[in-house]
């Protein structure tokens, strides 16, 4: 038998069952003669029930839950598809492509041709000022706040769109968070359109160099357009 | 449903059937959701937090090695999860547009039988108490409490899940529940 109290933690193994056969043998002789640790005992035993009871916290409309994440399982499915393809795609283009110059070059070098040019990437993207447009199937207040938690700062407010100022490198955040989470009950999903991005070097092609050239100037921010669904 | 028919279901998503998720979403989708609101305190963000779990487990589902249970790595997945989550809103705190600091008004859908005087008094009010006391722990002590006593976690799953010593989490369930406790106590639950 144990002569001095038991000690907390041997009471919360006990109702664990995370005790040796001995441990516990002597815990529950002393338990018997001891008012005090028993009561103990007895109270742990009710603040883990109580606990057990906020196993009644859930989300509220769990079937519209799960069928909105589903529905964005499938579109980020049907899109990483898309991305494979073109990854498979991109190297036999390129090296059609390298074909095709190294063809030229050897043509343009012919004695009849006349002098090389060197080969530039030009960007897709304009310069000027940046932004970026997204469709949110989200409400305004919860637009808002995907915007203030992606450091965001907001400039204007409508009933169709709401634009604000973010940092760059949260842009894809709030673009996934926004766009991504499908309302309840819908199918939709928008992309987004339209991003500028005028500090881009020329002669750099957009992708896939792109995440590599804007991590380096990551403290910039873009104008963001968000539309509301 | 055992982690043998977790993994069933995993196979059929693996084959091509991506709606078999769905079985998953559906099993977990409150445990998930239970933790990462008991992290941010606010129903939305949590409510985010829970889609963005599902969607990186989907996404990382072929690299699960089935040497851990499903649950484990989907909560290893959820902790991790989390943390980054709130190391970024604790970097860059926004003036609360949402009442993501103090805690919002998400109340408890107790069942009915539950308020009957006979059940034990564990009335709404008794949980809304231990809500709060449970939630104002020490982040350590509460994360533990919420994977061990309200989503019932193994203790060796939990050190897997927080990656931490199997004698760490001992210490720390036992701390917590002592604090805890004193707490109620002092609110007149015990
Ligand atoms: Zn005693």
């Amino acid at each position: 038998m144990i002569r001095e109290h038991v000690r907390f933690g041997l009471l919360s193994d006990l109702h664990d069952g995370v005790m040796d056969a001995i441990s516990k043998e002597s815990v529950l002789d002393h338990l018997r003669e001891c008012v005090e640790c028993d009561r103990e005992y007895r109270e742990i035993g009710r603040m883990l029930r109580m606990l057990s009871g906020l196993r009644a916290l859930c989300i509220r409309s769990g079937d519209d839950f799960t069928r909105a994440t589903l529905s964005r399982i499938l579109i980020c499915e049907k899109k990483r598809k898309r991305q494979a393809y073109y990854k498979r795609m991109i190297p036999s283009a390129v090296a059609a492509m390298v074909i095709f110059l190294v063809g030229v070059d050897q043509f343009r070098n012919s004695p009849s041709g006349t002098k090389p040019e060197p080969v530039r990437m030009s960007s897709s993207l304009g310069s000027g000022d940046e932004s970026r447009e997204i469709a949110s199937s989200y409400d305004m207040r919860r637009t808002i706040s995907i915007l203030k938690r992606n450091r965001a700062r907001v400039t204007m407010v409508s009933g169709a769109c709401i634009e604000a100022e973010a940092p760059v490198r949260f842009v894809d955040d709030i673009q996934r968070e926004c766009e991504g989470s499908v309302s309840y009950g819908m199918q939709g999903f928008a992309t987004a359109v339209g991003y500028s991005d005028g500090g881009m070097q020329e002669g750099v092609a957009p992708f896939p160099g792109f995440i590599q050239q804007r991590s380096a100037d990551q403290f910039r921010t873009v104008r963001v357009r968000i539309k509301l669904r | 449903m055992s982690d043998k028919s977790d993994l069933e279901v995993i196979d059929r998503v693996l084959a091509g059937d991506i709606e078999a998720f769905s079985t998953i979403i559906e099993k977990y989708r409150d445990r998930v959701f239970r933790y990462a609101y008991s992290r941010v305190y606010n129903y939305d963000e949590a409510l985010d937090i829970t889609q963005e779990v599902f969607l990186m487990a989907m996404e990382a589902l072929r690299s699960f090695r089935r040497e851990a249970k499903f649950s484990t790595w989907l909560f290893s997945i959820m902790v991790n999860y989390c943390k980054n989550f709130r190391k970024k809103r604790d970097r860059f705190p926004s003036v609360a547009l949402s009442r993501s600091d103090g805690g919002d008004e998400f109340e408890i859908p107790i069942p009915d039988e539950r308020q009957r005087p006979e059940d034990d008094v564990i009335t709404v009010d008794t949980l809304r108490i231990v809500k709060e006391e449970l939630y104002g722990l020490p982040e350590d002590y509460k994360e533990i409490l919420v994977l061990r006593d309200i989503e019932g976690l193994s203790y060796g799953d939990i050190a897997r899940v927080l990656g931490i010593h199997l004698s760490n989490v001992k210490v720390r369930i036992h701390r917590g529940r002592e604090l805890l406790k004193k707490r109620l106590a002092e609110r007149g639950l015990l």
